[in-house]
C-alpha cells in the first residue's frame, strides 16, 4: 500500500492537491480561530453559499471564464455586511443563515430556470462537495493559493496584536484608540477571499470544516492564543494530509474523508483537554 | 501532579505525531525515486485505481495533456462516437466518478476496420496518448488503441 | 488646560432616555466617583462619555484628550469568560490602541505591563489562561489591562466587583497613588470607601447631581 501511495504521489496533480490543500488548510486555519471567537463558525458556510449563489448568477448571465468578477465582489460585500454592520435586530449567525439560504436557494433556482449547460451541474458538484475539483487544479490555481497564504500568513503576523485587541474585546479597543473598523474590513476581505478561493479548490463542505474544527480542537487543549493559532495551523495541514492520501488509497471522496479525519483529531483533543491538568 | 506530566507528554506526543507526519509526506515527495510501475506495464493503469481518481487523472490529461504525450494507459469507460459528415465517425471514451456526477473524455483514434459498438457500450481501452492536428489545433488523442467490449 | 466637558447631557438606548445628566466639567486630575441605584443609569452614561453610546440629546467634548490616554475596566463580556489568552497576552493589548503606524509592541510597553501586572497583584499568574481565572484574579488583569491604556484618564465601571476586602484595599491604594500622580479617575462604585478618595461625586438618584465628595459625604451622614 505504501508504494501504491507513493506512486500516486508522482503525479502532478496529485502534488498539485497536495500543495493547494496544504495552503489552503493552512490560510483557514488561521482565519478560523478569529472567526470562531467572533461565534462567527458558519460564515464559511454561509459565504460559500453566496458565492455559489453568485456564481449561478454569472453563469446565467453568460459570464463563464470571467466569472470571479462577478463572485469576488458580492462575497465581499456580503462579508462586509455579515461581520461590520452591527445592528440588534438580526445578530450575527441569524444573519448569516438568512443570506446562506437565500442564497443556495437563488442559486439553485437560477440554474434551473435558465438553461445553462451540461458543464454547469458539474460546477455545482464540484463547489459543493469538491472531491474533484481538488484533483484537477491547474498551476495558476495553485501559485493563488500560494499568494493567497502568503497574504493570510503576513496579516496574522503583521496586523498580530491589533488581531488579538479586536477579537478579544472589541469595544475596549475602540474606546483605547484602535481604528476597529479598519480592522474588522481588512478581516473581512481577506475572508471573502479565502473562502471564494477555497471554495472553487475544495469545495464549500471542506471550507466550512477547515474554519471550524482546527481552531476548536486547538482551543481545547491549548492556553494561549499564540499557541492557539499554532496548534490549529499544525492540527489542519496534518489532517489535510492524511484525509488526501487515505482517500486517495481507499478510494474515497476527498473532501468528506478530509472532514471526517478532522472530526476524529476534535474528539482526540477534546479527550485531551478533558483530562484534568 | 502525575496527571499534569501525563498531559503534557500527550500533548507532545501529537505535535511529534504530526511532525513525522509531514516529515513523512515531504520524504516521500522529494527524496525516494519511485520506480517504474511494475505491476503493470502502463504508464498509468487506470483500471487499478479508484473512480474519483480515474475521472480526476482523465480531466487532467485533457486540461494539462502535454504532461502525458507519449504515456501509454489503460482505462475502463463508456463508448462514444459522433458521425463527422460522410462516412467519417470520431470516437471517444468517457470516464466518469463515483457519483457520476462529472465525466471526462478521452478521442481514441481506431483502424479502418474498426466495427463500432453501440454508444453508451462499456469498454475498456489501453494505447498511447499522442497529439493530433484536429480543426487547427493539436488536440491529445489515444493512438495504437486496443479496444475489447465488456 | 484638557477637561471633559459635559452639556445638558441626557443619556440613553435607541433614543430612549434613561438619565438627565446636565452640564458639569471634569478637570485634569480629578476623582470623581459615581454612585447610585442599579439601573440609574450609570453605565449608560459611562458608555456615552467613551463613544460607544450617542447622547439622547446634549453633548460631551473632551478637550485635549485623545482617546489613547483613556483605559477603562468595564465589566466582563461573555467573549472574554471563554477566550483562550494568556494574561500576559490581554494585559499587553491595553497597549493595542496606541500602535499608531507601529505592527509590535516595543520592549518598553511589555515592561510597562510587567510593571502593571506586579502593581495589581496578577504576576504570579501572568502564564495561566485567562479564561481558567476567578472573579477576582479576572479583574485584577483587567485592571492592569486598563493601566496600560491609560495615559491619564481611567475609568473604571465597579472595579471592586468580586474582590475580597484585602484585594479590595490594595486597590484603592494603587488607585490613589495613581490619583496623586495625577491620573484623572472616574468610577462607579457601590462602595462609600472609595469616596473618601474622592474629589467630587455624581449621584444617580432621583436626579442626577455633581456635587464635592464632603457635601455627599454629609448629605449621606445625614440621610443614614
Amino acid at each position: 500500500m505504501l508504494d501504491k501511495l507513493l506512486m500516486y504521489l508522482q503525479y502532478p496533480f496529485v502534488l498539485r492537491a497536495l500543495t493547494a490543500g496544504i495552503l489552503i488548510a493552512f490560510s483557514a486555519s488561521l482565519l478560523g480561530v478569529i472567526l470562531v471567537l467572533r461565534h462567527y463558525s458558519y460564515i464559511g458556510d454561509g459565504l460559500s453559499h453566496v458565492a455559489f449563489g453568485a456564481m449561478s448568477m454569472s453563469y446565467v448571465l453568460g459570464i463563464v471564464t470571467q466569472k470571479m468578477l462577478i463572485i469576488l465582489p458580492i462575497t465581499v460585500l456580503t462579508a462586509i455586511l455579515i461581520l461590520r454592520v452591527k445592528q440588534k435586530k438580526v445578530q450575527g449567525d441569524a444573519m448569516i443563515a438568512i443570506l446562506s439560504t437565500a442564497a443556495l436557494a437563488i442559486g439553485y433556482l437560477l440554474m434551473n430556470v435558465f438553461p445553462v449547460g451540461a458543464n454547469v451541474s458539474s460546477d455545482v458538484c464540484t463547489s459543493l462537495f469538491g472531491s474533484t475539483s481538488m484533483l484537477t487544479l491547474s498551476s495558476g490555481e495553485v501559485w493563488a493559493s500560494v499568494v493567497l497564504s502568503i497574504v493570510v500568513t503576513g496579516m496574522m503576523i503583521f496586523l498580530y496584536p491589533r488581531i488579538f485587541a479586536v477579537t478579544f474585546d472589541e469595544n475596549f479597543a475602540k474606546v483605547t484608540g484602535m481604528k476597529t473598523d479598519q480592522i474588522n474590513l481588512i478581516l473581512a476581505v481577506i475572508t471573502a477571499a479565502v473562502i471564494v478561493l477555497a471554495m472553487n479548490l475544495v469545495g464549500s463542505l471542506l471550507i466550512s470544516a477547515l474554519v471550524i474544527f482546527p481552531a476548536l480542537s486547538a482551543m481545547q487543549i491549548e492556553k494561549s492564543f499564540l499557541r492557539v493559532l499554532i496548534l490549529s495551523c499544525i492540527l489542519s495541514v496534518t489532517g489535510t494530509v492524511i484525509g488526501l492520501f487515505t482517500s486517495i488509497l481507499i478510494g474515497t471522496p476527498v473532501g468528506s474523508t478530509i472532514v471526517l479525519v478532522y472530526l476524529g483529531i476534535f474528539l482526540l483533543c477534546f479527550g485531551i483537554g478533558m483530562l484534568p491538568d | 501532579m502525575f496527571w499534569h506530566r501525563h498531559v503534557t507528554r500527550l500533548r507532545k506526543g501529537i505535535i511529534l505525531c504530526t511532525a513525522v507526519l509531514i516529515g513523512f509526506s515531504i520524504h516521500g515527495i522529494t527524496y525516494l525515486s519511485i520506480p517504474k510501475n511494475t505491476q503493470s506495464s502502463y504508464d498509468y493503469d487506470m483500471t487499478q485505481y479508484n473512480k474519483d481518481m480515474r475521472y480526476a487523472l482523465t480531466a487532467n490529461i485533457m486540461n494539462n495533456p502535454g504532461e502525458y504525450i507519449g504515456k501509454t494507459i489503460k482505462a475502463d469507460g463508456t463508448f462514444f462516437s459522433y458521425p463527422e459528415g460522410k462516412d467519417k465517425w470520431r470516437y471517444a471514451v468517457f470516464i466518469s466518478d463515483t457519483m457520476g456526477c462529472c465525466s471526462a473524455g478521452i478521442p481514441i483514434l481506431m483502424n479502418d476496420d474498426f466495427q463500432r459498438p453501440e454508444n453508451g457500450a462499456a469498454i475498456t481501452v489501453s494505447g498511447t496518448l499522442e497529439y493530433i492536428e484536429y480543426a487547427g489545433k493539436q488536440q491529445i488523442s489515444l493512438q495504437n488503441t486496443v479496444l475489447t467490449v465488456k | 488646560m484638557s477637561s471633559i466637558q459635559i452639556k445638558d447631557l441626557v443619556v440613553g438606548y435607541d433614543h430612549q432616555p434613561a438619565a438627565s445628566v446636565g452640564t458639569f466639567t471634569v478637570s485634569k486630575g480629578e476623582y470623581v466617583c459615581i454612585v447610585g441605584e442599579n439601573g440609574s443609569g450609570k453605565t449608560t452614561f459611562m458608555k456615552t462619555l467613551l463613544g460607544l453610546l450617542k447622547p439622547v440629546s446634549g453633548t460631551v467634548e473632551f478637550n485635549g484628550i485623545c482617546s489613547d490616554e483613556i483605559g477603562w475596566l468595564s465589566q466582563q463580556t461573555a467573549v472574554q469568560k471563554n477566550f483562550p489568552a494568556s494574561v500576559r497576552e490581554v494585559v499587553l493589548s491595553g497597549f493595542a490602541g496606541k500602535l499608531g503606524y507601529r505592527f509590535f509592541y516595543t520592549k518598553q510597553e511589555k515592561q510597562q505591563a510587567e510593571n502593571n501586572m506586579k502593581l495589581t497583584g496578577c504576576i504570579a499568574y501572568q502564564d495561566q489562561c485567562f479564561r481558567e481565572l476567578s472573579g477576582g484574579q479576572a479583574q485584577r488583569a483587567l485592571l492592569a489591562r486598563a493601566l496600560c491604556a491609560a495615559d491619564g484618564y481611567l475609568l473604571m465601571d465597579e472595579p471592586m466587583a468580586g474582590l475580597d476586602p484585602q484585594a479590595q484595599n490594595t486597590f484603592y491604594q494603587c488607585i490613589e497613588a495613581l490619583h496623586e500622580k495625577g491620573m484623572t479617575i472616574l468610577m462607579i462604585t457601590h462602595d462609600h470607601r472609595s469616596l473618601q478618595y474622592a474629589d467630587q461625586v455624581l449621584s444617580f438618584a432621583q436626579e442626577v447631581k455633581i456635587m464635592a465628595a464632603h457635601e455627599y459625604l454629609k448629605k449621606v451622614k445625614n440621610v443614614g
